[in-house]
């Protein structure tokens, strides 16, 4: 169970902020290695396939990490 | 054939599609329920009971027995009231009270002597006076056994002492300073009384039960504490209440489509007294309550009578009172349950 809360510069702020910056860093290093794969080939809307997937990502995290 | 399989590729991208925003909608869906419903809050505050310390009595102080932020007992002294003036009303009283009773023994026995004498000695009236006097004289005494006990509290109270196990606060005073009756002269945290209180949204009091186990983040330390939910608030202001003109309600116009959700106390008591070094009244907290484990907590300290949570006298209180509900039994706080 992490904190609920980050520290930046005295000012503390929620856990879920931390999670969406987790998120965005996750899915900018796996984007282009997906393009790269061709995978976007295997979905019919790749746009909404890839916005699928940064959801799932950030339901994972708070789930798995969140209060 | 060619036609058939790009049909079929197109099915299968589509139905990958569908797949993975089904997954999507599915985790967003557990996870906003969890972080908006599930019963935690980061404004949380520990609070405890504060006794303000005013002389009975005025005077000059002579004495101060204690240093800023140190820990006292019960009884201990705190402070000291010069107490000459209080033991000279102490003698006087004392000295009044041998006078009135002086004079109460003479009325007594002059009374006695006139009833003795025989009938046409002495007149009905002056029989009659000598009673009352005797009468008044006896009450003079009770009344200067009443200003002795009194002058000997006066010197009692010249002594300032702990009514709590607490730690003295903000002391600003000094020997030489004048003290006030009735006036604040020191402030004390009671020891015994630290306990957080969590400002819930309504949205999540539907998940939170009387007795519940809570853990309990303190922004000041890394260590997490457990307690108990130990009460919940049954009111907070409503700023429709103000008087307005002609005392009529003052009914502020909203817009509705942003509404904030109210937020409503919930006192929760440690299990155990938690460690001082980092406690300290206005500390920021977060509480998790943990309505799941309620179950078994409860079995096991119900076999376990030394694991007794420091808030079991209140809970108990509260159950008497039929605030607090069984944990298996739905309560419907909108309804005022």
């Amino acid at each position: 169970m992490l904190s609920e809360q980050i520290a930046f510069g005295g000012i503390y702020l929620p856990l879920f902020l931390a999670f969406l910056a987790a998120t965005g860093l996750i899915y900018l290093v796996v984007q282009p290695l997906l393009l790269r794969s061709r995978a976007h080939r295997l979905f019919w809307h790749p746009a909404l396939a890839g916005a699928a997937f940064f959801i799932i990502l950030l339901a994972s995290l708070m789930l798995a990490f969140g209060p | 054939m060619a036609n058939s399989k790009r049909v079929f590729a197109v099915t299968l991208r589509v139905i990958a599609t569908l797949t993975v925003v089904a997954i999507a909608v599915l985790l967003g869906w557990f996870a906003w329920q969890h972080y908006v419903y599930a019963p935690w809050t980061r404004d949380a505050r520990v609070q405890a009971n504060v006794v303000n310390i005013a002389p009975e009595v005025s005077g000059t102080v002579g004495r101060v027995a204690v240093a800023d932020d140190s820990y006292v007992h019960k009884g201990d002294l705190l402070f000291a009231i010069e107490p000459v003036r209080f033991e000279n009303a102490v003698a006087e009283a004392r000295a009044a009270l041998e006078q009135a009773k002086a004079q109460e023994n003479f009325a007594r026995r002059n009374a006695r002597r006139l009833e003795r004498l025989p009938r046409g000695g002495v007149s009905t009236q002056d029989l009659q006076q000598a009673e009352s006097e005797a009468a008044s004289a006896a009450a003079s005494v009770s009344q200067a056994e009443a200003r002795l006990a009194q002058a000997k509290q006066d010197l009692d109270w010249a002594t300032v002492r702990s009514p709590v196990d607490g730690y003295v606060t903000h002391l600003l005073l000094d020997e030489g300073d004048y003290a006030t009756q009735g006036q604040s002269m020191m402030t004390l945290v009671n020891a015994d009384t630290f306990r957080v209180t969590a400002y819930f949204e309504e949205t999540k009091l539907s998940h939170i039960d009387i007795g519940d186990p809570v853990d309990i983040d303190l922004m000041a330390s890394p260590e997490r504490l457990h307690g108990r939910v130990a009460s919940i608030g049954r009111g907070i202001a409503v700023a429709n209440n103000a008087p307005g003109e002609r005392n009529l309600p003052n009914v502020d116009p909203v817009f509705q489509w942003v509404r904030l959700a109210q937020r409503v106390p919930v006192t929760i008591d440690f299990n155990s007294r938690p460690d001082m070094r980092v406690l300290t009244v206005g500390l920021s907290a977060t509480v998790h309550v943990r309505p799941e484990q309620a179950d078994t907590q409860r079995s096991t300290s119900a076999n376990d009578s030394n694991d007794r949570p420091v808030a079991a006298p209140r809970l108990e209180k509260a159950r008497a009172e039929g605030l607090a509900q069984p944990v298996d039994t739905p309560v419907m706080r909108g309804a005022g349950g």
